[in-house]
């Protein structure tokens, strides 16, 4: 509090408050993943009681087209639907932080909802508004453009959507944060030095909140790559993401030794796509785009 | 000055950050009933000595005393000093006369007692009426004002004000100065305030401490440090001033390197002289003294005067003069003018 | 001229992406709701009528009440802790300027970046290892990792608005450091205290990707219950309970925004 205080007793104070939460990570995060890593390289095909060391698990994965065209899937997903929240979360971002904050305060419970809303909820939402008497096929119908109820779910365009509104809330609350921290001035003064609005966009607000769009940008990548639940149920027994195979050996086959080896080329593949991506995106990025 | 009127005593008092020396050294008492002013550029280490005084920041070295009391080592909480923030720091979840009365509790004062203390203060601060609102809802005036009465309320030993102008507006800022000024006298407060300019210390202080780059420059009334600066920099920092270079000779009259001669009652030597604008007249006023033909660089209107930059040979004047209708010199113009003798100052020439 | 077709062009195409969005947000909760509160035994939308009757179904389904009250209990509980704990960690962060406290601060926040398909591996694997694996333990500390990062999060935004004047102020008038953090401090962090709770009870509420992984026997949480139950079949009985689940969330934020709002600070 003051800095009169005895800098030994600060320091003791300082690691009384910490040591919990660090704790708990160190023995709930740390040393689970570190398990996973461990159990990754057994070679049989169970963790308990295991011991050795071998490549099996990550030999089985990469020998097989199946598992490597699910890992290109799931990496295509994770990317179409970031720029997808991108695209819809930028203009909605970027309108909340410049409304009056009366304002926005409303409007940010209309995100903050779906954003905390379990998700079995929200997908069963869109089972139900996908589904054969749904209101997206009392639409069609009601429009003449079908007789018949189609099937609109157990697609990719379906997973793709319902992935994409899962997680817009996450994009739009990071890009709305750093474009509160631009001053709008800059804005107005970009303005009046000619520059269009997409060109003020482009060479103002986009660099200035690029952080903003890269922490979305890689939150909403790794969550797709490792969802589980909206590709087993918006797409079906055919529809397969890594995530959801690791959760079969986990809770169905109880093959754990290669779910983890699944889990570590997920974690190692998001990463080097993450790192290739900013490394793309970031520098061009903050220097501004080029619109004429 | 008596031991027993000293209130506040700092002795050889330093901080360093790092290696970094943010206040070298200052020794200083502070009498009972004193305005003392630290009056200094910004990171000169001002408001650093006053956080060291309310207890905020630990010196590296030195010592502290109120009252002849050590309070070095004593936490914030019990020293007995009031202070006025910069923003205020009004509690923005209290009313004005729960913010005057948080200090009182703590101290547990019961409660007739407080409320009777809480009117008493609000009435001098002529805040009574809004005793039941919101800081928010206050002006920036109103909110300095009920900053003034919390730290008073707990009538304390020392008042601190750190820069308590510097959020208003001009007009304001100069009534309130007087309406404080008042009140500080009225209580007989002995106060330690800090601030970055000069108008206000040269009206409200008793002494003046010119700080730069953690050292103190000079210690003073308003009257000498701006009539007889102790260095270049109070000079320059406090009024405005033309600058002289040049060297003294054994009759004392000095002659700059741009060949002006002005007398003056200095030893010999290498010197450096100050001209204050307003001791620099047209010649008619001071038909008595030697007249020197200027060069008008400059002229800028200020209402009650006009400021000229002149120049004689290779020496740089400001003029601060009024001149009739119509009659007001442009740029390129000769003029004559007089050097009034009385305003000539003498800096010592630092090593 | 051309200038002026362009920026109204933009601003045409902004504001169709804004309606779109926020449709498609909360399109999913409103068809729950409404198909709810069907009379008919099928999921149609629109409903063909109103009637509580699944509502009712929902409350005398022991299944479903039991795994609400479990919910309900993990995510108070969980709330607690993270508070607790996220406070308290926060809290130094603030006030300790030294190297190495960002790498501090992402470490607390990286729960939020690990796939929760694979600290749900580990987390079981682990739990087998030291005896924690099936119960209430066991899940009460997974949720309390992954709404950490919410809190402290939360707390961080809070703190650095807060202006630590008003502590010296205090200080200066006599109130003991106790004194400061009971009187000035925690009455001004309280917004902040409310919303990292909120986000921390819905974040634990509605969690399904780790309590898949945690639930066991009879402590199974009710979105783990809802999940299984979609798979099989989906009937009106199924969206009123997540209705409820619905109901809970909006609830607790609009409660929270309440009491929060009632003393905009500053």
């Amino acid at each position: 509090m003051s800095q009169t205080a005895d800098p030994r007793y600060d320091r003791i104070n300082f690691i009384i408050l910490i040591a919990p939460a660090m704790l708990l990570l160190v023995v709930f995060l740390v040393l689970p993943m570190a398990s996973v890593f461990r159990a990754s390289f057994y070679p049989g095909t169970t963790a308990i009681g295991s011991s050795g060391f071998s490549l099996n698990q990550y030999y089985k994965f990469f020998a097989d087209s199946f598992y490597l065209s699910v890992l290109m899937e799931t990496v295509v997903y994770a990317i179409i639907t970031s720029v997808g929240c991108l695209l819809l979360g930028f203009p909605v971002g970027y309108s909340l932080a410049r409304l009056p904050p009366a304002k926005r305060r409303v409007r940010m419970i209309l995100i903050i909802v779906p954003l905390t809303l379990s998700l079995v909820v929200v997908v069963f939402g869109w089972l139900v508004l996908l589904g054969r008497q749904g209101l997206a096929n009392n639409i069609l119908i009601g429009l003449g453009l079908t007789n018949t109820p189609k099937q609109l779910l157990f697609n990719r365009s379906a997973v793709l959507v319902v992935l994409v509104q899962q997680f817009l809330p996450f994009m739009i609350l990071s890009v709305m944060n750093v474009v509160l921290q631009i001053d709008p001035v800059l804005e107005q003064a970009s303005t009046s030095l000619r520059a269009r609005r997409l060109k003020t966009f482009a060479k103002i607000v986009i660099p200035l909140a690029a952080p903003g769009i890269i922490s979305g940008f890689t939150l909403i990548f790794v969550m797709t790559a490792s969802a589980f639940v909206t590709p087993r149920l918006i797409g079906g027994p055919r529809t397969h993401m890594i995530g959801g195979l690791v959760y079969d050996e986990v809770l169905i086959t109880f093959n754990w030794p290669f779910g983890a080896a699944m889990s570590f080329i997920l974690l190692a593949v998001g990463l080097g796509i993450l790192a290739t991506v900013s490394a793309l995106i970031v520098r061009p990025l903050a220097r501004g785009l080029h619109v004429r | 000055m008596q031991a027993q009127n000293v209130v506040v005593s700092f002795k050889n008092i330093q901080k360093t950050y790092g290696g970094v020396k943010a206040v070298a050294a200052i020794s200083l008492d502070i009498r009972k009933g004193e305005l003392v002013c630290l009056l200094g550029p910004s990171g000169c280490g001002k408001t650093t000595t006053l956080r060291m005084l309310a207890g905020f920041i630990d010196p590296t070295g030195g010592d502290i005393s109120i009252e002849g009391q050590d309070v070095t080592k004593l936490p914030a909480y019990r020293r007995d000093i009031g202070i006025v923030f910069q923003n205020y720091a009004l509690f923005p979840h209290m009313t004005v006369a729960k913010n005057v009365e948080y200090g009182l509790v703590n101290i547990g004062m019961r409660k007739a007692e407080r409320r009777e203390r809480i009117q008493d203060i609000l009435r001098r601060v002529e805040l009574q009426h809004l005793s039941d609102r919101y800081p928010r809802a206050l002006s920036g005036g109103q909110q300095q004002r009920v900053a003034l009465a919390r730290a008073l309320a707990l009538q304390p030993k020392v008042l601190l004000l750190d820069e308590p102008f510097s959020n208003l507006d001009a007009q304001l800022r100069v009534r309130l100065r007087e309406d404080l000024h008042g009140l500080i006298k009225s209580l007989n407060m002995t106060t330690l305030f800090v601030t970055h300019d000069q108008e206000e210390a040269l009206t409200l202080a008793d002494r003046i401490v010119v700080m730069n780059q953690g050292l103190v420059e000079q210690i003073g009334s308003p009257e000498e440090v701006y009539d007889a600066p102790a260095s270049r920099f109070v000079a320059q920092f406090i009024g405005t001033c033309a600058l002289l270079e040049g060297n003294i000779d054994g009759s004392g009259l000095f002659t700059s390197n741009g060949g002006l001669r002005l007398p003056t009652k200095a030893n010999p030597g290498p010197a450096t002289v100050v001209v204050r604008p307003e001791f620099v007249r047209r010649a008619d006023e001071l038909a008595t003294l030697q007249a020197h033909h200027a060069r008008v660089e400059a002229s800028d209107y200020h209402g009650h005067v006009s400021r000229l930059q002149l120049s004689i040979g290779y020496d740089q004047l400001l003029m601060d003069a009024r001149f009739p209708v119509g009659m007001k010199p442009q740029r390129g113009d000769t003029i004559k003018i007089a050097i009034d003798p009385g305003g000539v100052r003498v800096v010592p020439n630092q090593v | 001229m051309s200038v002026d077709l362009h920026d109204r062009l933009l601003s045409v195409i902004g504001a169709l992406v804004r309606w779109l969005v926020y449709a498609m947000l909360l399109l999913p909760a409103i068809i729950v709701v409404a198909t709810s509160l069907t009379p008919g035994t099928t999921l149609t939308f629109p409903p063909p009528g109103i009637s509580l009757r699944w509502y009712i179904a929902a409350w005398e389904s022991s299944l479903f009440m039991n795994a609400l009250g479990l919910s309900l209990k993990l995510a108070a509980l969980a709330t607690v802790c993270s508070l607790v704990i996220g406070l308290a960690a926060t809290f130094a962060l603030d006030r300790h300027a030294f190297r190495g406290r960002d790498l501090i601060q992402s470490f607390l926040l990286s729960p939020l970046l690990i796939p929760t398909v694979v600290l749900g591996l580990g987390l079981i694997q682990f739990f087998v290892w030291i005896g924690l694996n099936q119960t209430f333990a066991g899940l009460l500390l997974g949720h309390i990792v992954i709404t950490l990062p919410y809190v402290v999060r939360t707390l961080t935004a809070s703190m650095v608005l807060f202006d630590r004047n008003l502590e010296q102020a205090a200080m200066s008038l006599r109130a003991t450091p106790t004194t400061v953090i009971r009187t000035i401090t925690i009455p001004l962090l309280l917004p902040g205290i409310i919303s990292a709770m909120v986000f921390a009870f819905v974040t634990s509420f509605g969690n399904v990707t780790l309590s898949i992984f945690l639930s066991y026997e009879d402590k199974i949480t009710l979105p783990v219950h809802v999940l299984t139950y979609v798979e099989q079949n989906y009937d009106p009985l199924v969206a009123a309970v997540s209705s409820i689940v619905i109901f809970v969330t909006v609830l607790t934020i609009f409660l929270a925004d309440r009491l929060s709002g009632s003393k905009p600070v500053i």
